[in-house]
């Protein structure tokens, strides 16, 4: 049961994640003022998640990249694509939806839970 | 920073060539820019300790370098069931072939041909080691291919339950627990059969020291040995595939035909059972076992060829009674 949760909290996670950083790069961040920026809000990424992440999400076209000088050191800085952006949308709609039907399960009385799950 | 360097070295060795320099890169900087904010909070640089547990965070440069990969298994969730039941089987298929048949064999008849056969634990592993890694080579580039040319995806897709095979009629399959008995049971009575051709006490039991087996027995080992061995096989079938018909059919034909010929070649042979010395009780007790032996061959002769008959008339049956109004009838009533 213990190690139950962090798998399930993972997978919860997962999807989540994504949309929180193609969210959070619409406006420029390299990978540091990234994580700094969404742990701020309160969503905390390891390193080793939303690095390659964000390789992930360049590979499949969401995301633009390009090494810029600042303060005088090198840095790669990324914000979503066009692509990007249509999906960001496409997705916000998908997980208001879910969340929405989420809202509604829970509101939903125990009891009238459980007569609906045995109705069907 | 030696440790920074240290990390990213050993993150580098698990990084594909071609994007080394880049997420090396990368990284340091991130890196970096992490270390420049706490040194600026603390007002100090940060000591080998605290870069140590910074360096933590990113986890073991194993892992780290495995998150970048885009691939990170061998054969894939849907491959993955196809090969492990090929395995299970073929596993199954060589311990019967190189480890029990050799080792039957070596026991009963050690000068026998059956014992030419390579030490079966030897051979055992010198098959199995090669058949693991061939199969596992195999089943890995056949997972790789599937998934660059997207096969999987478009053999699903194009998936309809129409083309799924109609429900068995065979009736309810026996028990797992039960099938698994009766290939402990056919094990048991092949190794008991054909030890009892060497250790004669097994047949004859006290009488051994007055009577013994003929030699018209060794003419017969190799069809027991054939016999014994599709027992075994058919047992084995009916535990892993039940139901597999066809094949239990045909072990049935080849069990029974066979059964009756070797019945009915034994009897004809003349004497089965031989005085050890000649003695009264010795010859007495041996004529006593050689007609025991005739009658109940000739019976088994009979009840075997019986059973062939009707297993053939089965066969022949079916093929005439086939066809789709058939078939839909067997359907509607499994």
């Amino acid at each position: 049961m213990n190690d139950l949760f962090p798998n399930l909290r993972l997978e919860l996670r997962r999807g989540c994640l994504i949309l929180a950083v193609l969210a959070q790069l619409r406006e420029e961040h390299y990978g540091y003022t990234l994580r700094k920026a969404l742990a701020d809000l309160g969503l905390e990424i390891e390193e080793n998640t939303l690095y390659p992440l964000l390789r992930r999400l360049e590979t499949q076209g969401l995301l633009v990249s390009e090494w810029r000088e600042e303060d005088k050191r090198n840095k790669r800085f990324y914000r979503l694509s066009a692509e990007g952006g249509v999906m960001l949308k496409q997705l916000l709609e998908e997980w208001s939806s879910i969340n929405a039907s989420l809202e509604r399960v829970l509101r939903m009385p125990l009891d009238q839970t459980v007569s609906s799950a045995g109705r069907s | 920073m030696d440790l920074l360097d240290r990390y990213l070295h050993a993150v580098k060795g698990y990084l594909p060539p071609a994007q080394q320099a880049d997420i090396v890169q990368e990284l340091r900087e991130n890196i970096l820019a992490q270390v420049e904010e706490k040194e600026n909070s603390l007002g100090r640089a940060l000591n080998e300790t605290e870069q140590e547990a910074l360096l933590r965070q990113y986890g073991h440069p194993m892992v780290l370098a495995s998150r970048y990969g885009p691939r990170r298994y061998l054969i894939g969730p849907a491959m993955f069931p196809i090969y492990w039941y090929t395995l299970k089987m073929s596993l199954g298929i060589v311990a019967l072939v190189c480890l029990l048949l050799p080792a039957v064999a070596l026991l009963v008849a050690p000068g026998h041909a059956g014992s030419q056969i390579m030490n079966p634990l030897g051979s055992f592993f010198r098959v199995l080691a090669p058949m693991f890694t061939v199969m596992t080579l195999v089943f890995a580039g056949m997972d790789y291919f599937m998934e660059k040319s997207r096969s999987i995806e478009k053999w699903t897709a194009a998936w309809s339950p129409r083309s799924l095979p109609p429900v068995p009629s065979g009736g309810p399959v026996p028990p797992r627990s039960r099938r698994v008995g009766e290939l402990i049971a056919s094990l048991a009575l092949g190794a008991w059969w054909l030890l009892a051709l060497k250790y004669q006490f097994l047949i004859l039991g006290p009488t051994r020291g007055l009577i013994r087996l003929s030699p018209v027995w060794a003419w017969f080992y190799i069809p027991f040995v054939i016999l014994v061995t599709v027992g075994i096989a058919q047992s084995y079938i009916s535990l892993v595939w039940p139901r597999a018909k066809a094949s239990r059919t045909a072990a049935d034909l080849v069990k029974t035909g066979g059964g009756a010929v070797v019945c009915l070649l034994l009897a004809r042979s003349g004497d089965l059972i031989e005085p050890v010395v000649a003695s009264a009780p010795g010859n007495g007790l041996a004529a006593i076992y050689n007609t025991g032996f005739v009658v109940g061959l000739s019976i088994g002769a009979l009840v075997s060829a019986a059973q062939f008959s009707l297993i053939l008339l089965r066969i022949f049956r079916q093929r005439g009674d086939g066809g789709f109004v058939a078939s839909r009838k067997t359907a509607g009533t499994a």
